[in-house]
């Protein structure tokens, strides 16, 4: 007891002091968590291989790997490259497109999990991770979108009332979310497992005006069949988790909060073995509640259904494993188009007005704050990886992700009542190495 | 409204963690599992088996065979499950390809009661005897890390000594190794 106490402490220690800045993939959420998952395009629910994973997609994690009587390790590390642009009509020279591409840079995200058998027969499994979950954010302070009205006209050509506006609203945007997870797994049958786990939720939320942390909290329960030796079933569900942001909304009216939730999940996944476990396919389907949840809904995000192929093979027995894989979630973003994002030129005052969480934004903003400030709207992944199994007891692993470049568009009318596009283009690259360790 | 930085040291989590767990990992081996090498333990198996009656050798190395087989399984155990048809490939090629070597063939549900390796036993159709090991007593005198462990003996000059060993998932691949260390170990 004394020992988890320890691991646990050293966990959260881990969360506090990690970097864990990320970006938009499945809606805002990663694809996967571990190089082994991530390299088979995110493929989790019924074949986790490493602690990470498991508590990530599925905590009724079974022993699948082919001797593991021991505990396990395993550290990751994700470097993720985001590439994101966007165009905005000139509110003011409505003929002239602004475009503008988002400081990015290399955002690490650590993993880390431990998982130990315990109980009859090792039918039990503890597990505890601390991973960068969810990410999504954009940097156009040093564009030109990223200004004010009047950095684009003389001051003396800007009626009074917008003078001191700014372009665009969401052109500095940063979420993270990471989580700190408890999980147990317990064979029930020598063919099935159930486990749950403790999601505690960590999120810091910039959108412009300084960050503001909070806590979250949820619950995910899991459960793999084998109908045979060499098939494998999984079911996981995830509840939703909500954290509120104090004060990190401000639109001239001081300080006012937000609540965004980690919305509530539901998937399956089956993966089959052949030639003797050296060849295994499979394939999850996660359904994303992203309409219903506090935050997303507001701004109009769509369910999203995740589809995930992986397959892996072992070239060189018990030294080298092969993966590739493919992830596709269609963009939860939904296109608004002939929105009224106009203002009253004397007044200054929107003609359309949203409502969010009682926080009243024009509608042009609440426009360019959805498809600028916070484009997850990439679908397709391609992935692979492989594991070198460096001896019995270490072994490492390497995941490329590259997420294929998507965009949206969306028409209105500006704030002086001309015709409107907004448009973000995004695409995304990582690379994930990871180390396991058994003892 | 709280706010926060970004703390600089971030870099650090990584191998801060790799620290971390290096302790934690430490920490966890007050109970080590007994590593002997498989030499050093057969090297006790005749002795032990000579002066404690109903230990686990003399109940697998009681009779005269040659060569003595041992699968060890668990019914919990998914990789045993999935070895549970090389074993019975392996039990009819040990009889068929060994022509003129004496061998006995037995499997150890450790940790396994009675009615568990009943239920191994019948499911995957094992054609050969095995025992229940619901105290794990094989564990140590075998030094096993884990399930599926195959172990064979070759009796020689009235010691039983290790000459072949396979942890993990054991494949068909795996047999013909095994028969051919087998072949090497009793020729002259």
């Amino acid at each position: 007891m004394m020992k988890l106490k320890v691991t646990s402490k050293l966990l959260l220690g881990l969360a506090a002091i990690a970097p864990f800045a990320g970006y938009a993939t499945n809606g805002d959420n990663m694809i996967a968590i571990g190089p082994k998952s991530r390299a088979m395009g995110g493929l989790s629910i019924a074949y986790p291989q490493d602690a990470i994973t498991a508590v990530f997609g599925n905590p009724a994690s079974l022993c699948f790997t082919k001797f593991c009587p021991s505990t396990q390790a395993d550290l990751g590390l994700t470097l993720f490259m985001p590439d994101v642009s966007a165009e905005v009509t000139n509110p003011l020279n409505p003929s002239e497109t602004l475009k503008a591409s988002s400081n990015d840079k290399i955002y690490p995200i650590p993993s880390i999990g431990w998982a130990k058998p315990f109980g009859e027969d090792n039918r039990g499994r503890f597990g505890l991770a601390a991973y960068g979950v969810s990410g999504l954010g954009v940097n156009y302070r040093q564009a030109n979108i990223g200004g004010m009205l009047t950095d684009l006209a003389p001051i003396e050509m800007i009626p009074p009332a917008f003078q001191q506006a700014p372009i665009i609203a969401g052109s500095y945007t940063s979420l993270q979310i990471m989580k700190f997870s408890p999980s147990v797994a317990w064979q029930v049958a020598p063919n099935v497992s159930v486990g749950g786990a403790l999601h505690i939720d960590y999120a810091i939320l910039d959108m412009g005006t300084g960050e503001s942390d909070g806590f979250g909290w949820g619950v995910q329960l899991g459960m793999v069949y084998r109908p045979t030796e060499d098939t494998s079933i999984g079911l996981v569900y995830v509840s939703p988790q909500e954290v509120t942001h104090d004060g990190v909304v401000n639109l001239g009216m001081g300080p006012q909060d937000l609540a965004l939730e980690a919305p509530q999940q539901i998937g399956a996944g089956i993966a089959y073995e052949m030639d003797e476990g050296r060849l295994m396919i499979g394939a999850d389907i996660r359904w994303i509640n992203w309409a219903d949840a506090t935050g997303y809904k507001d701004f109009d995000w769509a369910n999203q259904t995740v589809i995930a192929l992986g397959l892996q093979y072992e070239a060189i027995e018990d030294k080298l494993v092969l993966r590739a894989g493919y992830n596709y979630g269609k963009n939860p973003v939904r296109e608004h188009n002939g929105w009224d994002g106009s203002f009253d030129i004397a007044s200054g005052m929107p003609n359309d007005m949203k409502n969010v969480q009682g926080i009243i934004m024009p509608t042009y903003f609440y426009e360019t704050f959805r498809i600028i400030g916070f484009p997850a709207i990439v679908e397709s992944h391609v992935t692979f990886g492989m594991t070198y199994h460096v001896s019995e007891k270490f072994a490492l692993s390497l995941a490329f992700m590259a997420a294929l470049e998507k965009d949206i568009v969306e028409t209105g009318t500006g704030p002086t009542g001309a015709p409107t596009t907004l448009k973000s283009t995004l695409s995304e690259t990582s690379i994930e190495l990871g180390f396991a360790w058994k003892y | 409204m709280r706010r926060i930085t970004h703390n600089p040291a971030g870099w650090l989590a990584i191998p801060a963690s790799l620290l971390l767990l290096l302790i934690a990992g430490c920490a966890s081996t007050e109970n080590p599992t007994p590593h002997q090498t498989p030499a050093a333990q057969s090297a006790n198996h005749e002795e032990t088996a000579r002066h404690v009656p109903g230990s686990p050798f003399e109940k697998v190395f009681d009779g005269q065979a040659d060569i003595v087989v041992l699968t060890f399984f668990d019914l919990y155990c998914v990789a045993c499950q999935q070895s549970a048809d090389a074993f019975k490939v392996l039990y009819s090629r040990v009889q068929q390809d060994l022509p003129g070597i004496e061998t006995q063939m037995m499997g150890i549900g450790v940790g396994d009661t009675e009615f568990e390796i009943q239920v191994f036993q019948r499911k995957y159709a094992l054609p050969y005897s095995c025992l229940p090991d619901p105290d794990k007593q094989f564990e140590e005198p075998f030094a096993l890390r884990g399930t599926p462990t195959v172990l064979v003996f070759h009796r020689d000059s009235g010691k039983c000594v290790e000459v072949f060993r396979n942890e993990g998932r054991f494949r068909t691949s795996d047999i013909d190794k095994l028969l051919e260390t087998v072949r090497k170990t009793v020729s002259p």
